[in-house]
């Protein structure tokens, strides 16, 4: 069988065109596809080197509109055993081509052609042409036989000119040698045998009829072969004249081969005489003609000779000839039925040549026909049949044919793959990820027949190996690998690993393949910027110009920035030209091996992006998410398309959207298996790719706490002042700058030294700059507490510390990029969070108000407060002193009656802890403290072991009112008139409020701080306790009782003289004492009253009175009255006699008349006729003396 | 060998697509007969409204069975595509569906 054979095969002339000499491999192509568009020479431009010697037999010959046809048979071929059944199979002539720079000599030349041409016995017309001789070459050819033809060196276009003036020659010489064979072949008659013949012939020869029958046949034959030459002369009327005839002499012999030969010829004949013609009674006749011949090609079939020798090959030759003839769309079923007959014909062919020959050409044919499927199958049998060779040619084709079926079968490599449906196929994928259509996903893996795919594939790399193309090998086993992992089992899989690997040796390294193969890397996510080098829009507009560009507040969206175009669906992302990015994606190992990826990094086409490679290890099954990162070089835009991955030795691009469509089809179950699930990684939603721009260098601050970024640990309530260091870490100053606090506890950051900021900018790139801050711990809740008791981490996480917000920007103009003048470079935030770990300090347990009364001595004078002098100093203050300090007697009383806030405090912690109290005084407020401004009163320091409790006094006083004022009852107690109307409880309540405000005012006044260690000092939070424990007894420690009582002995000269030995203020026995009781008044306004005086011994008897008296008196003791004036003392006179020595006690007692509403408030009665009762505190005198 | 018939077959039968699709096209019956050979294997076709095509390769000539077999396979085609769950186009991984097929060709072919 011959390949590429046609209708009009009949009508060509064979010329072999053989290399003489040594031509180098692409010259010798360059002189082929010259000649090939040689391939017709018509009629009419012969005519000159055509002379007639005879009168032509070729009488019907077409001068105007006839050719010759040419089939060029390079490198030559064999003679066929069929050459004279078919003349168009014989090799009419033969040219040699000879590049003359490289076979100086011509004679060797002619001598090796005419060797050749001996080999060539049916060639008629032999030339030899000489390409580019030299000029001595040229002298010496012309002397030179005939046969050479040498070309002058000239241009391409030159020699194609010469080239066809020779082939035009050779036309006219062929149309010669065509006449004088017909002449010849007509008077003397050749024996014309097929390879059929020669046993058949031997056993009928001997019959005389059948010698008839012979001659008649000999004559058919004959006919039919002159019809070939008519043919090959381009005369199909004649042709077919003959072939008439032939037909006429082969049918009455019953010789079907030659029979079906002439018919063949006749069709050919017929369509050469209507060339261009096309109509549908025209490939009725071929069509009816040729399965006339297919019949009798099929009626020649000699069973006894099948083993040697058949006319199968002609039938299926005939077969391809019809189908070429109708292969045409809309004749699709009759060209099937064709080549599947065809196809059916091949398992009796004897020659694997043949099946090869007849499986390329049905494969072309339904290729033709648009049956991609149809065929790849076929050409895969070819390839099997190549395969079977085994011979690295055979192998080498074998991949080619397969190859081509990659795309029928869908397993196509990318680099078969056209660039620009590639780039298409990027872009709309680019617009629509993410919300792809279910029905396109089923049409991207539709025809997903998984096992032709891998046996095409496993065949792919078999040949390829074989053929020794290890990159093809390499591209196979990657796609094998990478697409049909599920369904090779684990020892497959290393053996793909292997053969990829073995390939992979054979590969210069650095090689790149457009098919990716293991990892499968698909984009995690793009990682924004971290807090620390945020960057935000800047407003040039405005002062503040950071406002408005971040959303502010915890909703998504916010109605004010709908007329913002906001594409939600297109993330935006900045990069800075300069500054390293990073971005996470994630690999995948789903084989059986562990795959060594020996570097991966971003694959970017923009060309202004560094990446930087890693590498990385993945076991067998198993999933990671790695970090890739990199530097924008230049400002535009980026696009991340894949990642580029140098594993097996070999660097492939792995695109996201490939592994994206994967595991979209693998959600829908379309495909055979998820990579990242089957790893144990989790379902990870899509990532879109965001816009990338770069833009030019920004100021980046970088900050850190001086003295360690750990936790700032801190105590409740201590503060402290940290150190936070910035600095330019960029290449642009940074020229605006400014702090703000977010967060939780914002009130913790007592100060910020803006100031320190502002002055040294601009911050040039390097500076640094130190910002002093103020801390303050704050105080933990109910929540933080239980944290607290966990681990210290944990009070990390949750966001409870405050952060400072550092919103900075480079300069406004942008003196590199004038024309980019109005996009502002934006401006970045710092967040610098205040790492602080609050731990529990003391802790509060209660808070208790105590009373106290130290009852006073009667003494010479009355008791003097005592002020003291400079809190500051309590060093200053001796120990003699300090019991004075603390107690200091109540001006207004008479009587040490102290109060004492008991706070209840413990200390958990493994720290000892010194508290102070201190009091503030103010001195508008206190006029006995005139004369100093603000006076404020310390306490001794008590410390607090770790894991004890202690109670810490703070001694209230300096807190009474100097007058007993009625703004503090008179609305609150206003006799409850009918007319209780609103405004009266409004100034009840103003009346609370300022009751209220001025307890606040004395709680406020007390502080408690504490220190431990060197460092750590702090302020304990205790107000809400003291208000707390404040409440109910507020007005008691605020407000002076109305009435003050005082006792003082007044002394006579003589006693005084005598009292040397006397301890002072102490009362003898047996002595008139004369004494004074003195009753302030503390009200405004005239106090009536009637006082009593009593004195009690130790037992509380009273002694004065009653049988048992032991004391005497004179003067008035009881019912005494008297009118105090407002803000004045009385004083009322009397004197003791003490009969026994001991301690007593003096008690003023007095009973206010025509008491006014604030008294009986301030007693708190209602009734009007309720005495008030009023009584002073208990002094002691101490009687000494003998009994 | 075994694998490498097995395998052929699924070529054959992928190879037939090409003429199932011009074919479909011509007539209205939904059984194709016999539309494709390669040795002495036969593919036969049918071929639903919504264009699936189910696709029997067979050396045998039953031309009643296969055609009763086709109309039975396609009634259990169509409960599958009733499933909502279903996904036209993927992978029909019912084992009911496979066991009913085989029963169909034991009974039929």
């Amino acid at each position: 069988m011959e390949p590429d054979v046609s209708v009009e095969t009949s009508a060509m002339i064979r010329i072999a065109i053989i290399p003489i000499g040594k031509i180098p491999h692409q010259t010798l192509r360059d002189y082929y596809s010259m000649f090939l568009h040689h391939h017709t020479i018509p009629l009419s431009s012969i005519s000159s080197f055509y002379t007639e010697e005879q009168k032509s037999p070729f009488t019907n010959q077409p001068w105007e509109t006839g050719s010759l046809r040419f089939k060029f048979v390079l490198g030559g071929a064999p003679p066929s055993p069929w050459e004279d059944f078919q003349s168009n199979r014989k090799i009419l002539a033969v040219i040699g081509v000879c590049h003359c720079p490289l076979s100086p000599d011509l004679d060797s030349v002619i001598e090796e052609f005419d060797g050749v041409c001996k080999g060539y016995a049916s060639a008629r017309v032999t030339r030899c042409f000489g390409f580019f001789p030299c000029d001595s070459q040229l002298e010496d050819g012309g002397k030179k036989g005939e046969n050479l033809r040498l070309f002058p060196p000239a241009d391409r276009q030159t020699q194609e000119m010469h080239l066809q003036t020779m082939m035009q020659e050779i036309a006219a010489s062929l149309l010669m040698e065509f006449e004088k064979y017909v002449f010849q072949a007509e008077s003397a008659g050749t024996i014309l045998k097929t390879p059929l013949d020669s046993q058949a012939s031997l056993s009928s020869e001997e019959v005389y009829f059948q010698v008839i029958k012979a001659k008649k046949r000999r004559l058919g034959r004959a006919q039919k072969t002159i019809g070939d030459y008519c043919l090959l002369a381009g005369s199909p009327v004649d042709a077919n004249a003959h072939y008439s005839t032939a037909l006429e002499l082969a049918r009455l012999t019953a010789d079907y081969f030659w029979y079906a030969g002439a018919l063949e010829g006749s069709v050919c004949a017929l369509l050469i005489d209507r060339i261009g013609l096309k109509d549908p009674s025209l490939e009725d006749e071929v069509r009816y003609r040729y399965s006339n011949v297919i019949l009798h090609y099929k009626k020649s079939f000699i069973p006894e000779n099948a083993q040697r020798v058949s006319p199968l090959s002609f039938e299926l030759e005939a077969n391809l000839k019809l189908a070429r003839y109708l292969c045409r769309r809309e004749l699709a079923k009759d060209v099937v039925d064709l080549l599947t007959s065809a196809a059916d014909g091949a398992k009796s062919l004897i020659d694997a040549t043949d099946r090869l020959i007849l499986y390329v050409e049905i494969a072309r044919l339904f290729g033709t026909l648009g049956y991609q499927r149809k065929a790849a199958f076929f050409s895969r049998q070819v390839a099997q049949l190549y395969l079977q060779q085994d011979s690295k040619l055979a192998a080498i084709s074998a991949l080619q044919v397969l190859a081509m079926t990659t795309k029928a079968y869908r397993v196509q490599s990318r680099a078969s793959i056209s660039n620009k449906s590639h780039i298409n196929e990027v872009g709309s994928s680019h617009a629509d990820s993410g919300k792809m259509h279910h029905q396109s996903v089923v049409s991207l893996f539709e025809s997903q027949w998984s096992t032709l795919q891998m046996v095409v594939l496993r065949e792919i790399l078999l040949s390829a190996v074989r053929a020794g193309d290890p990159l093809a090998a390499w591209s196979a086993a990657a796609r094998l690998l990478r697409s049909y992992y599920p369904l090779i089992t684990p020892a497959g899989q290393n053996g793909l690993a292997r053969a990829i690997a073995n390939s992979s040796e054979m590969l210069p390294s650095g090689i790149r393949c457009s098919d990716p193969a293991l990892p499968f890397v698909r984009l995690y996510s793009f990682p924004p910027h971290t807090s620390q080098m945020d960057i935000v829009k800047r407003n040039p507009a405005r002062e503040d110009w950071w406002v408005g560009s971040a959303p502010s507040g915890p909703f998504i969206y916010t109605p004010f920035s709908k007329g913002e175009p906001n594409d939600s669906s297109k993330q935006e992302l900045i990069w800075i030209v300069g500054e390293p990015v990073q971005i996470l994606v994630e690999l995948a190992n789903p084989c059986g091996f562990n795959l060594m990826v020996d570097s991966i990094y971003l694959s970017v086409h923009s060309g202004n992006f560094d990446p930087f490679p890693i590498s990385v290890d993945l076991p067998p099954n198993s999933s990671k998410v790695i970090t890739l990162s990199g530097i924008p070089t230049s400002v535009g835009l980026v696009t991340i398309p894949g990642c580029t991955v140098h594993c097996f030795g070999v660097i492939t691009e792995h695109l996201f959207r490939d592994v994206d469509n994967l595991l979209h089809g693998a959600a829908q179950g379309l495909v055979l298996s998820d990579p990242f699930r089957c790893c144990g990684s989790p379902k990870l939603k899509n990532v879109s790719v965001p816009n990338i721009s770069v833009v030019p260098p920004l100021p980046l601050l970088v900050s850190h706490v001086v003295g360690g970024d750990g936790a700032i640990v801190l105590y409740e309530g201590e503060i402290r002042e940290i150190c936070i260091s910035l600095a330019n870490a960029g290449t642009v100053p940074v020229e605006q700058a400014h702090i703000s606090l977010s967060g939780k506890h914002q009130d913790s950051v007592l100060s910020i030294s803006y100031e320190t900021l502002k002055s040294v900018l601009p911050l040039k790139p390097g500076a640094e700059v130190i910002l002093p801050v103020t801390l303050k711990a704050w105080k933990l809740g109910l929540v933080d507490l239980d944290n607290a008791s966990g681990s210290m981490g944990r009070q990390l996480k949750d966001n409870s510390s405050p952060s400072l917000l550092i919103h900075y920007a480079g300069p406004l103009t942008d003196c590199e990029d004038p024309p980019n003048g109005s996009a502002v470079p934006p401006g970045r935030r710092l967040v610098v969070p205040l790492n602080i770990c609050v731990l529990q300090g003391l802790s509060f347990v209660k808070a208790r108000l105590l009373s106290m009364e130290i009852p006073a001595h009667v003494g010479e004078n009355l008791p003097k407060p005592i002020y003291l002098e400079n809190s500051g100093s309590k060093e200053a203050i001796g120990s003699e002193t300090k019991m004075d300090g603390l107690v200091k007697i109540d001006p207004f009383r008479g009587s040490w009656g102290l109060r004492f806030l008991e706070l209840e405090l413990s200390n958990p912690t493994d720290l000892v802890f010194e508290i102070s109290v201190s009091v503030q005084l103010d001195s508008t407020e206190d006029k006995l403290s005139a004369g100093q401004d603000e006076t404020e009163y310390g306490y001794p320091t008590t410390r607090i072991d770790r894991d004890f409790s202690a109670r810490v006094l703070i001694p209230l006083e300096h807190f009474k009112l100097p007058i007993l004022d009625g703004s503090f009852f008179m609305k609150d107690f206003k006799p409850d008139g009918a007319a209780g109307s609103r405004n009266s409880s409004f100034s009840e309540k103003s009346a609370k409020a300022e009751l209220k405000a001025s307890i606040n005012n004395l709680i406020s006044r007390i502080k408690v701080r504490w220190q431990s260690g060197r460092t750590s000092s702090g302020e304990l939070n205790i107000k809400d306790a003291i208000q707390a424990a404040l409440k109910t007894s507020a007005m008691d420690v605020l407000l002076p009782d109305p009435l003050t009582f005082g006792f003082r002995l007044v002394r006579n000269n003589l006693s005084q003289e005598s009292g040397d030995s006397k301890p002072k203020g102490s009362v003898l026995a047996h002595d008139m004492t004369p004494m004074e009781v003195l009753v302030r008044n503390n009200t405004k306004e005239m106090i009536r009253m009637s006082l009593n005086i009593t004195c009690r011994d130790v037992a509380g008897e009273n002694c004065v009175e009653g049988t048992k008296a032991t004391v005497l008196w004179s003067g008035v003791l009881n019912g005494i009255t008297i009118e105090v004036p407002p803000l004045q003392e009385s004083k009322h006179s009397f004197s003791l006699y003490f009969l026994v020595p001991g301690e007593y006690t003096l008690i003023a007692a007095a009973l206010i008349e025509d008491a006014n509403d604030l008294l009986r408030a301030r007693a708190k009665t209602n009734s009007p006729e309720e005495p008030i009762f009023c009584r002073g505190p208990p002094f002691h005198v101490r009687v000494i003396g003998t009994a | 060998q075994r694998e490498d018939a097995a395998q052929m077959h699924q070529f054959i039968l992928h190879a037939a697509l090409d003429i199932v699709q011009d074919l479909a096209w011509t007539t209205s019956a939904m059984y194709l007969k016999a539309i494709d050979r390669f040795n002495d294997l036969v593919v036969s076709v049918y071929v639903t409204a919504g264009h699936t095509r189910l696709m029997l390769l067979h050396d045998s000539r039953n031309d009643d069975g296969i055609k009763s077999f086709f109309q039975e396979v396609h009634e259990l085609y169509i409960k599958i595509l009733l499933n909502p769950l279903y996904l036209p186009g993927s992978r029909i991984a019912s084992s009911h569906f496979d066991t009913k097929v085989r029963a169909l060709a034991r009974k039929y072919l």
